[in-house]
C-alpha cells in the first residue's frame, strides 16, 4: 500500500509539471545552459565515485562473507586426524611451537579445538592446504 | 503495484547516459525540483539532494523503470530521499523523549525488552511537523499574486490551468512565478 502523500508531496508533482510547462529560457533565467549543464556533469561525476565506492565495499563485504564461509564450513567438517595433521604440519612449519609428545596425548576434541584456534588467529585450514 | 522485471529496470550504464545527456534546462529543472524538495529537510540542502538522488540512481540503490523520464524519476528519488529523512529525524527526537515503562514486568522476565515511548508533542511540535508546509509558504509571505499561484500547485494546477485559477493575467502568472523561483534559489543560498 503506498503512504498517503503530504502536501509537499502534491507540490513536488505540480511543481514538476510547472517546470516542465516552462520553456528553458524561462527555468534558466538568465543562467548560461552550458554552466548548468556542467554543474550537472560535475554533479554526476561524483556520483559516480561514490557509486563505485559502494560497489568496492560491498565486494569486500561480499569476499569477507565467502572466507568465513569457507573457513567455517572447513572448520566444521575437520576430524580429529585432520587437526593432528594440520597440527603436526604448523609444529613443523616453525610457526607453532608444539611437543609431539603432547600432540599424540591430545583428544581428538582437543585437537580441533586447538586446531580452530590456530584458524581464528589466521592459519590456514587443512582443507584449505588441498586447493589448487 | 507490481514488482518490476528485471528488464524493465534501467541498468547502471543506462542511467549514467541518461544522465549525461541532461540538457541544461533540465539540469536547471531538476534543481529546482531539488530546493522544494529539500525545503524542510534537516540537515540537507538542494545540493545534497540532488547529489544524493544522482548516487542512488547511479549506484543501483534506487529503482529506475525503463519508459520513465529524467525528471519523474529524479523527483521520486528525491521525494523519497526527504520523507526517509525527516523520518529519521522525527524517531532521533522520539527517542529522546522515551521513557521505560514498569507495566509489564512479566513479558521483560521472558526475555523481551519493554521500551514504550511517550510522545511529548506539544502545539510547537506539531507546527514544527508542518516544517516543509511553512517554509515554503515563507518565501511567498506578504505577495498576494505568489501567494495566489502557490495555493494553485497546491491544488494540483500547473501552467495556463494555474494562471485561470488565480485570475492573473499570463503576464502577472509569469512574474510571480519568476519571483517564487528567485527566492527559492535565493533561500538555497541561505540554506
Amino acid at each position: 500500500m503506498t503512504a498517503p502523500q503530504k502536501p509537499q508531496d502534491d507540490l513536488l508533482d505540480t511543481f514538476l509539471e510547472e517546470l516542465l510547462s516552462m520553456t528553458d529560457e524561462e527555468v534558466l533565467d538568465g543562467e548560461d545552459p552550458a554552466a548548468v549543464q556542467a554543474r550537472g556533469l560535475a554533479m554526476l561525476s561524483k556520483a559516480k565515485q561514490e557509486a563505485a565506492r559502494y560497489r568496492l565495499a560491498a565486494a569486500k563485504a561480499g569476499l569477507a562473507i565467502a572466507n568465513a564461509e569457507h573457513h567455517s564450513a572447513a572448520n566444521n567438517a575437520m576430524s580429529g586426524a585432520e587437526a593432528k595433521a594440520f597440527l603436526r604440519e604448523a609444529a613443523n612449519s616453525g610457526e607453532y611451537t608444539l611437543a609431539a609428545r603432547k600432540l599424540e596425548e591430545m583428544s581428538d576434541e582437543a585437537a580441533i579445538m586447538v586446531c580452530r584456534k590456530l584458524i581464528r588467529l589466521g592459519a590456514k585450514p587443512p582443507k584449505d592446504s588441498d586447493d589448487p | 503495484m507490481s514488482v518490476p522485471k528485471p528488464t524493465d529496470i534501467l541498468s547502471q550504464s543506462e542511467r549514467e547516459a541518461l544522465l549525461a545527456q541532461m540538457s541544461g534546462a533540465d539540469t536547471a529543472r531538476a534543481e529546482s525540483l531539488a530546493r522544494v524538495a529539500s525545503l524542510g529537510v534537516p540537515d540537507m540542502g538542494p545540493d545534497d539532494m540532488l547529489q544524493q538522488a544522482l548516487t542512488d540512481l547511479v549506484s543501483m540503490k534506487r529503482v529506475w523503470r525503463r519508459g520513465v523520464s529524467v525528471l519523474v524519476t529524479l523527483k521520486v528519488a528525491m521525494r523519497s530521499i526527504a520523507s526517509n529523512s525527516r523520518k529519521l529525524a522525527e524517531n532521533a527526537r522520539r527517542d529522546r523523549y522515551a521513557t521505560v515503562t514498569t507495566v509489564e514486568e512479566e513479558d521483560r522476565e521472558n526475555g523481551g525488552r519493554i521500551v514504550q515511548t511517550v510522545e511529548m508533542l506539544g502545539p510547537e511540535d506539531i507546527v514544527q511537523h508542518r516544517q516543509e508546509v511553512a517554509e515554503i509558504e515563507k518565501l511567498v509571505k506578504g505577495d498576494p499574486d505568489e501567494e495566489s499561484v502557490l495555493t494553485a500547485w497546491y491544488l494540483g494546477c500547473f501552467g495556463t490551468d494555474a494562471q485561470k485559477e488565480t485570475g492573473l493575467t499570463p503576464h502577472q502568472y509569469d512574474a510571480a512565478r519568476k519571483r517564487i523561483m528567485r527566492k527559492a534559489r535565493a533561500a538555497r543560498k541561505m540554506k
